[in-house]
C-alpha cells in the first residue's frame, strides 16, 4: 500500500496536530530538527511515521567528510525513519559550504564515488537509502545520462530512488529535454519515493519554490509514474505561500486515488 | 621524482591580495573577512602566517621557506600546505596572483564551487572558458566538461544558492506558530479569530502591560485562565499603562481552535491549547522588543552581572546554561537574560533581557535543592513538544535597566562524566564557540563592526567549563568572576 504524507513545514504543524487522516507520512529534513528542535521530531514521529530528509551527504563531493553520517544515523534511528534520503550531487567542496546540493559530472568515476560512499551510508545507518534527483538552473554534461546512473547506482549498491518529479520538471523546462523520455529511461521498480510540488518561473527560469499547485501537466506524469509503479511513499510539498489546508487535502486525496 | 625536483626548486613569484578580504589577528589566529560577500573565517594559525606573509608581499619561495621554518616542517610539505592555501584563495577570489607553486590537479566539483562563489572569476570564466580551466588546473579528465558549462547558467546557480542562503533559518522558528492559513476546514485562523474577537467586544477583557527593553506590550486576556496562565511568567516586567509608552497591543482571542493572538487583524501567534499559550506570548514579547531595538549581534546565552561588568554564558540548549544561571542569582549575582544576549551595536555592552528563566523536567530536581517551589509551578507546553517551568526572577534581583560591559566568557557544558573544572580558551576557539550561538545578526557587517568584535575577544577571559556539579560550578565561577 502507497502511503501519502507531506514534508513538513512549520507552518503546517498546527494542522499536523490535529493528525488529519490524508496524512499517513511525514518527511523532515534532518538538520533542522537537530538541537532544540529533536523533541519535536520525536513528537512527530509518534504520530506518523517518518522520513528522514538530509542535504548534509554530499555524495558527490571530492573529498568527503564520513563524520556527517553518525548524527544522520543517530537521527534517523531516533525517529525510527523508514529511510534516508539525500541528493544525487554535492554541498561541500574546497573547504565551503554551498548552502545546497548542486549537480555534478555523471561519469565512471563519480558513479563509483558516490557508490562507495552510498554503501558506506547504508552500513553505518543499517537503513534504507534513498538518492533524490536534484533541481538546477545548471546543466552539467557528462558521460552517463542523470537516468541511467541512477539506476546503475541502484543496482550496484541496494540504494533506492527518491524521485523528485517537481525537480525533474523544473529541470526539463529549464534545460529543454522530455521528463517522459527521461522517466521511460530510468528504472521505475526503484522508485520507493515519489516526491511532488508545484514551482513557478522566477528571473525567467522555472524554480522548484513548492508554492503552487502541482499543475495539470505534473498530475499527468505521476498519473504515468504511478501506472508504471506503485512507491512506497508519495509525499507533497509546499515551501511558501500556503493555501488553506482543504487545498493541500484535496492534492493528498487526488494522489491517493492515483494510487487506489 | 619529477615533483621533488619541482619541490627543491620552488619559484619566486609574488603573491597579492585581491584586496576583497582583511584578516584580522586574534592571538596566534586570525579573524577573516570580506565584507562584499559578508564571509567571516577564523583561519588557523598556518592559514592565518601564510595570509599575513601574502599581505607582506612575501613571494611564494618565501613563504614556503618561512612556513617550513616556523611550523617545523620539511619544505615538501610546506609547499604542499601553503599550495593547497593559496588555490583555495585564489579559488574564492581573495588573492590574483597564485603564485607558481604546483597543485595538484582541481577535480570538477571544486572547480565549480570556485565558479560558483566567486563572481571575479565567473567573469573570466564567461570571457575564456578554456583559460579559466588552465589557469583554475582543471583536472584534464573534466576539463572539456567543464569548459562547456553555460556562464548563465552558473550565474542562475550562483544566484539560486545565495538566495537560498539568505532565506536560511538560523534557527527553527519553535516558538513562533506561523499559522497563517493553515487550519482545519476552510476557515482560517484568521477568519475564526476576527468572528470571535467580534463577539467578545462587549466583555471587558483582563489587561495587563509588559516593558520588555524600550517596548511596552499590552496584552488582553479574553478570560481569567488564560491571565492566571501567562501573567505570573511576565509578572516582573509588568508596568503601568501608559498609552503614551504602548508600542504593541495585543488580543489574546479563544476559539474553538485554541488560543489565537491578534495585533489588531493580523494573526501574530497561535496555541492550541493553554498549557502552550505562555511561550508563544514569552516568544513574541521578545521578539517584539528585539524588532525595536538596535543591537550588533544576538547570543544564546545565559547573562548574569557582578557590580557592573558581566558574564555571557553561551551554549545551546541542554549545556545546563539556565541553570547555572539561575544558580548564579541565587548565590548573588544579578539577573540580566536566561537566554538572549543582545550586544550593543557600538559597544559591544549586553542589554538586560530579563524574560522568566526556563527549567526543563530535568533540571527541576536540581534547582529544587535552592529553589523549592519549582515543582509547583505551572508547566507550560512549548510548541517543539518540550515541557517547562518558568522561574520568573524578583525585581530586586534583575540587573538596572542600563546594557553592561562583558567582562568574563564562561561556555557551560553539561556532562554528568566530566570533572567540573573552569578550563580557559584561546579567544578564537571561544570566537568560534561564540558565533556557534549567533542566533541574529540584524545588520550587514562590515570592517569597522568585525574589528571591534575581535577587539572584544581579546580583552575577554574565556572559559569552557564541563560540568557534572552545579555546586562546583558556582564556585569556580564565583571565584573567577571577581568584580
Amino acid at each position: 500500500m502507497t502511503r501519502v504524507g507531506v514534508s513538513f513545514h512549520p507552518a503546517l504543524a498546527p494542522w499536523l496536530e490535529q493528525a488529519p487522516p490524508e496524512v499517513q507520512c511525514v518527511e523532515i529534513l534532518a538538520e533542522r530538527f537537530f538541537g532544540d528542535a529533536r523533541a519535536l521530531a520525536n513528537v512527530l514521529c509518534a504520530r506518523h511515521p517518518l522520513i528522514v530528509r538530509t542535504e548534509l551527504l554530499s555524495l558527490a563531493s571530492p573529498a568527503w567528510d564520513a563524520s556527517v553520517v553518525a548524527p544522520i544515523a543517530a537521527f534517523a534511528a531516533e525517529t525510527q525513519a523508514l529511510w534516508i534520503t539525500d541528493h544525487l550531487g554535492f554541498r561541500f567542496a574546497d573547504g565551503l559550504d554551498l548552502g545546497k546540493p548542486c549537480p555534478t559530472s555523471l561519469n565512471r568515476h563519480t558513479l563509483e564515488r558516490v557508490a562507495a560512499r552510498a554503501r558506506d551510508v547504508m552500513s553505518a545507518c543499517g537503513t534504507r537509502l534513498l538518492i533524490r534527483n536534484v533541481a538546477s538552473p545548471l546543466a552539467v554534461a557528462g558521460g552517463i545520462p542523470e537516468p541511467e546512473f541512477l539506476s546503475r547506482l541502484c543496482e550496484l549498491t541496494g540504494c533506492e530512488l527518491s524521485l523528485d518529479l517537481c525537480a525533474l520538471v523544473v529541470n526539463a523546462r529549464n534545460h529543454r529535454f522530455d521528463s517522459h523520455e527521461w522517466l521511460a529511461a530510468i528504472d521505475t521498480r526503484r522508485i520507493a519515493h515519489l516526491h511532488v510540488g508545484g514551482c513557478r518561473q522566477v528571473d525567467g527560469r522555472f524554480d522548484d519554490t513548492h508554492d503552487a499547485p502541482v499543475t495539470e501537466d505534473d498530475w499527468r506524469l505521476i498519473e504515468g509514474v504511478l501506472r508504471a509503479h506503485a512507491p512506497d511513499v508519495i509525499t507533497l510539498q509546499w515551501e511558501a505561500r500556503f493555501p488553506p489546508t482543504c487545498v493541500i487535502t484535496c492534492e493528498l486525496l487526488r494522489l491517493k486515488a492515483l494510487t487506489a | 621524482m619529477e615533483e621533488l625536483d619541482r619541490a627543491s626548486r620552488p619559484s619566486g613569484s609574488s603573491v597579492r591580495t585581491t584586496g576583497d578580504g582583511r584578516l584580522f589577528v586574534l592571538g596566534q589566529e586570525g579573524v577573516f573577512f570580506a565584507p562584499e560577500r559578508q564571509e567571516l573565517y577564523i583561519f588557523n594559525a598556518p592559514a592565518t602566517f601564510v595570509w599575513c606573509s601574502v599581505e607582506e608581499a612575501s613571494t611564494d619561495a618565501e613563504i614556503v621557506e618561512r612556513y617550513a621554518e616556523v611550523f617545523g616542517v620539511d619544505r615538501i610539505r610546506a609547499q604542499a600546505d601553503v599550495a593547497r592555501l593559496l588555490a583555495q584563495w585564489r579559488g574564492a577570489g581573495y588573492i590574483e596572483q597564485p603564485g607558481l607553486l604546483p597543485e595538484e590537479p582541481v577535480p570538477f566539483e571544486v572547480a565549480l564551487t570556485r565558479l560558483i562563489v566567486n563572481p571575479r572569476l565567473r567573469s573570466a570564466f564567461a570571457r575564456d572558458p578554456c583559460a579559466t580551466a588552465i589557469e583554475l588546473n582543471v583536472d584534464l579528465e573534466v576539463r572539456g566538461v567543464f569548459t562547456m558549462l553555460d556562464p548563465t547558467e552558473i550565474d542562475a546557480q550562483a544566484n539560486r544558492l545565495q538566495k537560498r542562503a539568505s532565506r536560511r533559518d538560523m534557527a527553527m522558528p519553535l516558538a513562533d506558530s506561523m499559522l497563517t492559513t493553515a487550519v482545519a476546514g476552510d476557515r482560517t485562523a484568521l477568519d475564526l479569530a476576527v468572528a470571535r474577537k467580534l463577539q467578545q467586544a462587549d466583555a471587558p477583557p483582563i489587561e495587563c502591560c509588559y516593558r520588555m527593553l524600550a517596548t511596552h506590550v499590552r496584552i488582553r486576556y479574553a478570560s481569567a485562565a488564560q491571565a492566571a496562565r501567562v501573567h505570573p511568567v511576565l509578572t516582573h516586567l509588568r508596568v503601568e499603562h501608559d498609552p503614551t509608552e504602548t508600542s504593541v497591543s495585543l488580543d489574546v482571542v479563544e476559539t474553538e481552535e485554541g488560543h489565537v493572538i491578534l495585533d489588531e487583524l493580523v494573526v501574530r501567534g497561535y496555541a492550541r491549547t493553554l498549557q502552550g499559550l505562555a511561550p508563544v506570548v514569552k516568544h513574541l514579547i521578545a521578539q517584539m522588543a528585539r524588532a525595536r531595538s538596535t543591537y550588533f549581534m544576538e547570543i544564546h546565552a545565559g547573562v548574569v552581572a557582578r557590580g557592573d561588568k558581566c558574564l555571557l554564558l553561551p551554549g545551546p540548549s541542554g549545556s545546563g546554561k539556565s541553570t547555572l544561571t539561575l544558580a548564579l542569582v541565587e548565590s548573588g549575582f544579578d539577573y540580566l537574560s536566561d537566554e538572549v544576549a543582545l550586544l550593543d551595536d557600538k559597544t559591544l555592552a549586553v542589554h538586560p533581557f530579563p524574560l522568566s528563566i526556563g527549567i526543563k523536567p530535568p533540571a527541576v530536581p536540581v534547582v529544587e535543592r535552592f529553589r523549592p517551589e519549582v515543582a509547583a509551578l505551572d508547566v507550560h507546553m512549548r510548541d517543539d513538544g518540550k515541557t517547562v517551568r518558568y522561574v520568573a526572577p524578583a525585581r530586586g534581583r534583575c540587573a538596572a535597566d542600563v546594557a553592561l560591559p562583558a567582562r568574563w566568557l564562561i561556555f557551560p557544558r553539561y556532562d554528568p562524566n566530566a570533572r567540573t573544572a573552569l578550563q580557559p580558551m584561546t579567544p578564537s576557539a571561544a570566537l568560534r564557540r561564540l558565533l556557534e550561538q549567533c542566533t541574529s545578526l540584524p545588520e550587514l557587517l562590515d570592517e569597522t563592526r568585525v574589528e571591534r568584535l575581535v577587539q572584544w575577544m581579546r580583552r575577554l577571559p574565556c572559559f569552557d567549563l564541563p560540568m557534572s556539579s552545579l555546586k562546583e560550578a558556582v564556585e569556580q565561577v564565583q571565584h573567577v568572576c571577581t568584580p
